[in-house]
């Protein structure tokens, strides 16, 4: 089945929003990015929602998320500054980071992360600043629900992102806005999609019909 | 199922459609001025979708 996937267009006046809706970071990395080609359709879909009024939540997880993704970026920044070569497949990789910091301090020992951390802070800030918070919830039944979820998707999304489903589900949310293809293939979730190849081919003979709240998700 | 109460005691949902727009473009401005650099950028963001294309 899937999920239900609307794709985002360069205007989206019309499109039916739901009143609540959760912000992926894969979502979030676009809108950070105004080189990208499809930044203008990320920021049209914001603007669209707060235009209708839409609520925009996000979860701890994407603070986490965001944070580990700018102080790689802004740490290749610094890196490049200092001569080091970025594209190093060292500094690839889920401890990628940790690698260019260190380099950083190699070649100057008297670094200010501040360069990094302040840049990092800011951004995600802004980011984040339109949207409200919502604290991560684990209520009765949590883990049986993670591990439901877990089968379910057969490895499409990770780990933090059953999270960030199952918060929002307890919320009383079931609608999210992506850049992940991974969304795509969880049942019962409103996909709002950044119109990338693989959501492209992943829309393709899905349902764009809005799919109601079931309390009883994933139980 | 009790929801939990959260709705209402945010400062955006407190907020006007006119007021939260302008809020928006603010950080949006904000957003062009520090974002990282597009050669950065191409390095690391996007394992979503396309990589390198993505980028104009």
């Amino acid at each position: 089945m899937g999920a239900s996937i609307v794709l985002i267009g360069n205007n989206n006046s019309g499109l039916n929003i739901p009143k609540e809706i959760l912000l992926d970071t894969s979502f979030l990395t676009i809108l950070g990015t105004p080189s990208h080609i499809y930044f203008s359709k990320a920021f049209s879909f914001l603007n669209e929602c707060i235009k209708n009024g839409i609520e925009l939540y996000y979860t701890p997880i994407v603070v986490n998320e965001l944070t580990h993704h700018y102080e790689k970026v802004y740490a290749k920044e610094e890196a490049t500054k200092l001569g080091l070569n970025i594209a190093d497949p060292k500094y690839n990789g889920a401890y990628g980071h940790k690698e260019i910091i260190k380099d950083i301090y190699a070649v100057n020992p008297t670094f200010n992360f501040d360069n990094i951390s302040s840049s990092t802070a800011q951004i995600t800030k802004e980011l984040l600043d339109n949207a409200d918070y919502l604290p991560e919830t684990t209520g009765d039944g949590y883990l049986d629900r993670f591990q439901t979820v877990h089968k379910h998707v057969k490895g499409a999304i990770e780990s933090n992102d059953i999270s960030i489903l199952l918060t929002g589900h307890t919320y009383g949310i079931n609608s999210i806005v992506v850049a992940d293809k991974g969304y795509a293939a969880v049942d019962g979730v409103n996909v709002y999609a950044i119109p990338t190849k693989d959501l492209r081919i992943a829309a393709q003979g899905t349902s764009s019909l809005h799919l109601p709240y079931d309390p009883d998700w994933m139980k | 199922m009790v929801r939990p109460i959260y709705k209402g005691v945010h400062s955006n949902s407190k907020m006007s459609a006119e007021e939260r727009l302008e809020k928006f473009r603010r950080s949006m401005k904000t957003i062009k001025e520090i974002a990282p650099s597009t050669n950065v950028a191409k390095t690391e963001l996007l394992y979503y979708g396309d990589k390198m294309e993505n980028f104009k």
